[in-house]
């Protein structure tokens, strides 16, 4: 006992050294902490709502307790099944197109000999990424007007039919995902561009010692050499499947493309924030949050079995 | 650079056909167009003649030049406001960014710290696990922000993500810069500030960037958040006149014919305005860039 109460003052004692040597590392975490605390973790506490049939005259310890209601209404819900779809026909088109286009990017401005040249077109190209969502959208819609836009004035010149881009839900996801390269493309091969810039160049001199041209070096050296970081780039986008950009979506869609448009998170944005129906909407994005935390876990376990990377 | 010197000219000596350096200038070349040529279209269209800017005659060059779309602007009271507010939430958001980000990065990168461990998870976790928006709204609500212009500083004061990358960076400051000046007895709160600041530098250039573009471009957070006309910011005005356009339209065409022959123009000249201050910085953090996700992307 006695000795228990030694050992446990000792502790105390040291805590209290600790804390002295670094009050002014606490005090510099402190601010983050209680904003964490507040803003990120608060919210997680309330996802407890999403159990309720909230209401805020009541209160989250007033409502009354409906257990998975809210589930089971979204689940028999015939938007469930859409909004689902849309997530992942949406994201997987944007995994698949726009994750191949800055390797290729990289790998072919890489040849770009000219250094004026190369640095003119990086900074072109790293452009986009800086601008915001609302004038990206603005862009879109002023030029696939179907109207005045230009890309319809250049189809109606070459004899076509104008075609209504932004109200046909067949070209929601194409124009989604296109916008999307176009934005991120430059900025996205910066990474591919630093692991090219470490390959050593050894490497390039014996395979020209043993003849290869400049495409066989390509596809030979500098492909197997980023191929590490090109597949931490997949596994990352993976896991980050869920998180479509629902800002940009809000802006792009309307009734009439709702139908390939509409995603998980602007539908609990609609049912949530609109209508006001928190209950229901915290429920559907939990549902979401859930579904992206296995993605993710998936993602990492199968990402530590193949390259040996892993993000947690 | 010695490495990209020795390419290079490893490059000369190799033998190039001539079909396949056109097939690669003339991608890349391609691909810079796509992204440049928009941006001109609109700049040349926001100074061009307003009638042939609705005959859409303008592709190539401006024609018949004319500043009368930013005259008319500088009448538009409802600009000045929102660009003003967007201003405010630049500059003070990205200060207070800047400043917790550096000194909580700073004290997460102390190799003695005793809540180091702690801390660092707790922050990591926030990067894969979230409330949803809904729940962070309701919060916001309770905290007394809704309708304030604090509601787009307090709650996204630090993003995970900068945090984790500033500590990478300034892990990676020699132990003994700091040891030193421990030893003459100088405390954490000198330090950071007469020798990680100086050193850090880079990185407080690409936190200030990655938050002040971040504040500039916002909308959803100002969307849900504020009430009153006079606290949106510039963002939330263009997407009034760019996006939502079919009520505001019959508007200005009830205001008057000058303003519906305008009306095309003052989106590009709009647009135009709300890009410009963020193209005339960008070069001067372009070196920094690299750096930045080549940190970012060493794990948390």
């Amino acid at each position: 006992m006695v000795r228990q109460g030694v050992c446990g003052k000792a502790r105390k004692n040291r805590l209290w050294a600790d804390v002295r040597r670094d009050k002014y590392l606490i005090l510099m975490v402190l601010p983050v902490v209680a904003v964490f605390l507040i803003y990120n973790y608060l919210p997680m506490l309330w996802n407890i709502i999403s159990f309720e049939k909230y209401s805020i005259r009541k209160g989250i310890f007033g409502s009354k307790w409906v257990g998975l209601e809210n589930f089971e209404r979204f689940f028999s819900s015939p938007y469930c099944w859409r909004v689902i779809r849309n997530t992942f026909v949406i994201s997987f088109t944007d995994l698949i197109l726009g994750w191949p286009v800055p390797i290729i990017f990289a790998l072919f401005l890489n040849e770009v000999r000219n250094v004026y040249l190369k640095r003119v077109i990086q900074t072109f190209s790293y452009l986009p990424h800086f601008i915001s969502v609302v004038v990206v959208v603005g862009m879109l819609k002023i030029f696939f007007s179907p109207t005045s836009g230009v890309v319809n004035e250049i189809i109606k010149k070459c004899g076509g039919e104008p075609i209504p881009f932004l109200s046909s839900a067949n070209c929601f996801v194409w124009l989604y995902v296109f916008s999307g390269i176009w934005q991120n493309f430059g900025w996205d091969s910066i990474i591919y561009f630093s692991a090219i810039s470490s390959i050593d160049p050894e490497i390039y001199e014996a395979a020209v010692v043993d003849g290869a041209g400049r495409w066989r070096k390509m596809f030979n050296v500098t492909l197997p050499s980023i191929a590490p970081t090109i597949i931490t780039m997949l596994i990352l986008r993976v896991g980050w499947l869920m998180s479509v950009g629902f800002e940009k979506i809000i802006l792009m869609y309307n009734e009439a493309t709702y139908e390939t448009a509409d995603v998980i998170s602007t539908y609990v944005y609609r049912v949530g924030l609109l209508n006001s129906d928190f209950s229901y909407g915290t429920a559907i994005g939990l549902f979401n949050c859930l579904i992206s935390l296995v993605l993710l876990v998936g993602a990492n376990a199968i990402s530590r079995r193949l390259t040996d990377t892993s993000i947690f | 650079m010695r490495k990209a010197e020795s390419r290079k000219k490893h490059h000369l000596r190799s033998n190039n056909s001539m079909a396949s350096s056109i097939l690669i200038y003339g991608v890349v070349i391609f691909a810079a167009l796509i992204t440049i040529y928009p941006f001109y279209y609109v700049i040349i269209n926001s100074f061009s003649d307003p009638y042939e800017v609705l005959r859409r005659n303008v592709w190539v060059y401006p024609i018949k030049p004319t500043l009368m779309a930013y005259q008319e602007l500088l009448h538009e009271s409802e600009v000045f406001v929102a660009y003003g507010n967007t201003l405010w939430y630049t500059v003070v958001g990205t200060v207070l960014n800047v400043v917790f980000t550096v000194a909580a990065a700073y004290a997460l990168s102390v190799k003695s710290f005793c809540l180091r461990r702690g801390v660092s998870l707790f922050i990591t976790i926030t990067m894969f696990v979230s409330g949803g928006i809904i729940p962070l709204y309701i919060v916001v609500c309770k905290t007394g922000l809704y309708n304030s212009r604090w509601s787009l500083i307090i709650p996204t004061l630090v993003s995970a993500y900068n945090l984790i990358i500033a500590r990478s960076y300034m892990e990676s400051i020699p132990y003994e810069l700091t040891e030193s000046a421990k030893l003459d007895g100088a405390n954490d709160l000198t330090i950071l500030c007469r020798i990680i600041v100086p050193v850090a530098k880079p990185i407080i250039a690409l936190l200030a960037i990655y938050y002040a573009v971040g504040h500039w471009n916002e909308y959803f957070a100002p969307m849900i958040y504020l009430k009153d006309r006079e606290l949106k910011p510039v963002q939330l005005y263009l997407r009034d006149i760019l996006i939502a356009d079919a009520a505001s339209n019959t508007q200005q065409a009830a205001t008057g014919n000058a303003k519906t022959v305008l009306y095309e123009e003052l989106k590009f000249a709009n647009i135009v305005i709300t890009v410009l201050p963020i193209t005339i910085i960008y070069p001067f953090f372009q070196k920094y860039f690299v750096q930045g996700v080549m940190v970012g992307s060493v794990k948390g």
